[in-house]
């Protein structure tokens, strides 16, 4: 069993703290890149390295601070456990009952940022940010 | 080098507005665990990211908030899961989402800063003149303030950006010792890179029935009415904290390791005995 240790987590840098969450929750190099925009290749590159030897735009350094931030938002949801963490990321119409549904909730936040790629991070971060 | 109160450069007389931190001057955030680094301490981009209205930024604006006082830290945290709490009972969220609120792990992040000045100290008398009549007194430390544009404080606030201040250090709105500072641009060149330490704290709301002086009991949130002025506190390793206390990097000097806090603002006869309860 996994457990989520926030002192060592802290001290990581922040490629590697979004490359532990993202293994937590089970996504994808791949799938990453569609949430970004850029190619496996280069997230593969990020995540070993912490940087692109290619230039990229500010908004995946920007998209990549977002990505990390909904991450978080799992995470926390899961009680920090990190074997929930795939549930909370792929649930569907797990906000069915509020009266303020999050964009993803139809899909789930998966299917929702990989479809909706950098404008899809900044929703879903607005929506975490506002509740 | 200790904590040491002088590098907080401000008239403690509150008539000069002119504020800077001193080289060497301590400061403390507790930031949430994914974003606890060095280059996220001072670069303003949790409020560049966000569509919501801060006490000194509008939506996606720089904006980094500090303290020089741990517990002003933990009082301002508590006081947003408070309102986020009750946000989230008021939209019927899902019942996990609630109990998320009631409880957080944050990290305090402590970094002495090299100076930075052009600041400006909200309680000097001279703001009346200089920025906003209308402030000080009860509107600097308004607790229920609506940061929302066409407020007092965001036309304050857009002045003193116009004005190209580097920031503002202000009384806290959830406690009533020493100050905030929040700074509008990115100021990561000025943090002292050969020192920066992380402590983990747990964070918790309090039922309305918790006893002062005695051991904290979790709030359940669909059986236990909230307390609305009162949290608790928890370093994850007292060791470090401890081992912190000993370099006098911590202030108050004499923190305890856990205990319940106040997030309104309250006068307290001892510091800090008066203001946690181990």
């Amino acid at each position: 069993m996994q457990e989520f240790d926030s002192s060592a987590f802290v001290q990581l840098k922040k490629h590697e703290r979004i490359k532990l969450l993202a293994e937590y929750a089970g996504v994808t190099a791949a799938e990453i890149g569609a949430m970004l925009e850029i190619t496996e290749p280069q997230v593969a590159e990020y995540l070993s390295r912490g940087n692109f030897s290619e230039a990229v735009s500010q908004n995946v350094t920007d998209a990549l601070d977002r990505l990390l931030s909904i991450l978080g938002f799992t995470l926390r949801l899961s009680d920090y456990d990190p074997e929930l963490m795939p549930y909370f990321w792929q649930v569907r119409e797990y906000f069915k009952e509020s009266f303020e549904k999050p964009p993803w909730d139809e899909v789930g936040l998966a299917d929702y940022l990989k479809a909706q790629g950098q404008h899809g991070l900044t929703e879903a971060l607005n929506w975490i940010r506002r509740h | 080098m200790s904590y040491d109160d002088s590098l907080y450069e401000y008239d403690r007389n509150s008539t000069d507005y002119e504020a800077k931190l001193k080289n060497g001057a301590y400061l403390y955030r507790l930031a949430s665990v994914t974003h606890a680094g060095m280059d996220e301490a001072l670069n303003g981009g949790g409020p560049l990211n966000s569509p919501q209205y801060g006490r000194f930024n509008v939506p996606n604006q720089r904006a980094s908030y500090c303290a020089n006082n741990v517990v002003v830290c933990i009082a301002e945290v508590l006081h947003h899961m408070y309102r986020t709490a009750l946000a989230r009972i008021e939209e019927a969220a899902p019942a996990k989402l609630i109990r998320d609120s009631f409880r957080a792990k944050r990290a305090l992040v402590i970094f002495r800063v090299n100076e930075i000045d052009n600041l400006v100290y909200t309680d000097g008398s001279d703001v009346k003149i200089d920025f906003e009549p209308r402030m000080g007194g009860t509107a600097t430390v308004h607790p229920w303030l609506s940061y929302e544009k066409d407020t007092l404080i965001s036309r304050f606030n857009n002045l003193l950006r116009h004005k190209g201040k580097r920031g503002v250090l202000y009384p806290s709105a959830r406690h009533s010792k020493d100050i905030c500072v929040a700074l509008f641009q990115d100021e990561t060149s000025r943090i002292d890179r050969s020192f920066y330490k992380v402590l983990n704290v747990e964070l918790c709301l309090l039922p309305e029935t918790q006893p002062l002086r005695t051991p904290f009991i979790a709030c359940e949130p669909f059986i236990d009415k909230l307390h609305p002025t009162m949290g608790y506190y928890s370093f994850a390793d007292p060791t470090q904290l401890a081992n912190a206390k000993n370099d006098k990097i911590i202030n108050p000097a004499n923190l305890p390791d856990k205990g319940i806090v106040n997030f309104v603002r309250r006068q307290y006869n001892t510091y800090p005995a008066g203001t946690v309860w181990p």
